[in-house]
């Protein structure tokens, strides 16, 4: 599978293989990502992997469990189409994406 | 100096690994060695009493960073690496590694508990990796744990050890489980959730003497004067920060390594972070805050000095526990609390329990509650006085309240 895009906070696009982690937090933190510091571990806790996308892209996503919706209602410059990093495994994600570190 | 300065981190756990990643983030061209006296690659720690010694995962799964990630970004780690000494005359480690700028992130060891009579080989602790893997070896052959301490640690393996099948004792020699950090009201739901699963708790008692039997297991006697047989003892009591090396090369210490608001010590060339290091944080002087998010935070600040770039005010101090299918989270620090309001239901597991001083929320312990610990973060980190029957009416959203609350100041 091809690359995942991912615009950092400084506005840097990283194309990152799909490998060494098991989602898209761990695969940002192992590329050292600025803006995606994943503190508690991808528990779904810190809300530290805050990633926003497309609404077209969004909608590709699988759907978000409730610990994951009721943390992004409350986290800073939330958007609808926002999702936390932890919560999407990498073989969830389909092909073509790109995701905005929002910090 | 410029770009090539050579910095040095002893300790690379959650502040020390992250300070070199930060570094490195900062100015790519840093010189930055890694030293760990673990052998294994850096990892985290919350799961060592959970998921790890119930062996759900793996120890690769909860390494902080992929094994190729250190050489990727440049950084030099070694592992197995034991310091002995600082010369700071000639800014040089062993002997041997030289620095322009030192990091002390050395963390903290397990308070010592004495139980007179049980051998140390029946009393273990947990603070490593490698406590939690021999640990995880030992419950093999083990029917009956007795946990000293009713912390958070001392929670998490019980409910750990419940779920793997062993019967526990758990002891605390305060009034109630909890006692340092939350109100009544949550310890109370935590002490009754784990004895509706099997714990047995001796609460406001002390393990007063043990003695060994013939068939290697050890009967202890608590200071009420109830006597038990037991195969293995957890301590888990807090911990000391780790403060040795500093003392030796004569900085200042205090409860920790004794740091200003950017991570130096008394000599401006060497920093302290993470457990180890009594940071003045701002809304909490002369307070220690031993947790994953102050780790990173003070990593944070530190790399950012060193290179000399900007850095994030501090974020409201946060913590998290995970015991059964109970997440709590909890938000700010609570001490100096006039008054405690319960919101959701507690019979039911979801609530959350907040702290008011002066009327004004300081901080909240959430149980299953995730939305509105993140809300609770934003009302603390705002200010601005809540009605108490505004906050504890669960028909109110935190969205209104949050607002209202903002409009009130």
């Amino acid at each position: 599978m091809s690359p995942i895009k991912i615009i950092d906070a400084s506005g840097q696009c990283h194309e990152l293989p799909r490998a060494g982690a098991s989602n898209l937090m761990q695969l940002a933190v192992n590329h050292n990502i600025e803006g995606i510091d994943g503190e508690c571990g991808g528990c779904c806790s810190c809300a530290t992997c805050h990633v926003g996308l497309s609404q077209q892209d969004f909608e590709r996503l699988p759907a978000m469990h409730e610990d994951e919706q009721a943390l992004l209602e409350y986290v800073p410059n939330s958007t609808p189409t926002s999702r936390l990093a932890c919560q999407l495994k990498l073989t969830d994600i389909p092909e073509g994406l790109n995701f905005n570190v929002i910090s | 100096m410029g770009n090539r300065q050579k910095i040095v981190i002893i300790g690379a756990s959650h502040a020390g690994c992250n300070a070199a990643f930060q570094l490195k983030q900062h100015i790519p061209g840093i010189e930055v060695t890694l030293l760990s006296d673990e052998s294994c690659l850096p990892y985290h720690r919350p799961p060592l009493s959970k998921a790890l010694v119930k062996g759900e995962v793996q120890a690769e799964q909860i390494q902080l960073k992929s094994p190729s990630a250190f050489d990727e970004a440049g950084i030099e780690l070694r592992l197995n690496y034991s310091v002995k000494e600082i010369d700071r005359k000639h800014r040089l480690i062993n002997g041997e590694l030289n620095y322009d700028k030192l990091i002390l992130a050395t963390g903290g060891a397990p308070r010592p508990v004495r139980i007179p009579g049980l051998e140390s080989d029946k009393l273990v602790y947990l603070r490593d990796m490698s406590d939690t893997l021999a640990l995880q070896k030992r419950l093999e052959n083990t029917q009956h744990i007795t946990l000293v301490g009713g912390g958070y640690i001392g929670l998490e393996l019980a409910a750990s050890l419940i779920q793997m099948g062993k019967k526990v004792t758990l002891v605390e020699a305060a009034s109630r489980i909890l006692n340092r950090v939350t109100a009544a009201e949550v310890s109370d739901f935590f002490q009754t959730y784990h004895q509706r699963r099997g714990v047995h708790f001796l609460i406001g008692q002390q393990i007063e003497q043990a003695t060994l039997l013939q068939d290697g297991r050890a009967s202890l006697r608590s200071s009420d004067g109830e006597c038990f047989i037991t195969d293995l003892v957890v301590a888990g009591i807090g911990m000391l920060p780790n403060t040795y090396l500093a003392s030796k090369a004569k900085l200042e210490t205090d409860n920790g390594v004794l740091v200003n608001q950017y991570g130096q010590t008394s000599d401006h060339n060497i920093y302290a972070i993470g457990d180890c290091a009594s940071y003045p944080h701002p809304d909490h002087p002369g307070l220690r805050i031993e947790s994953v998010q102050s780790a990173v935070e003070q990593a944070r600040i530190t790399a950012a000095h060193i290179t000399q770039q900007d850095f994030k005010p501090h974020d409201l101090p946060w913590f998290w526990t995970d015991q059964y299918d109970l997440k709590m989270k909890m938000a700010g620090i609570n001490t100096g609390h006039d008054a405690t309001v319960l919101r959701g239901s507690v019979s039911d597991g979801q609530f959350s329990c907040f702290y008011l001083r002066n009327g004004v929320v300081i901080a909240a312990d959430c149980v299953n509650q995730p939305g509105e610990f993140m809300a609770s973060k934003r009302l603390i980190a705002q200010g601005g006085r809540v009605p108490a029957e505004m906050l504890s009416n669960s028909s109110i959203s935190m969205k209104e309240i949050i607002t209202l609350c903002h409009q009130s100041k």
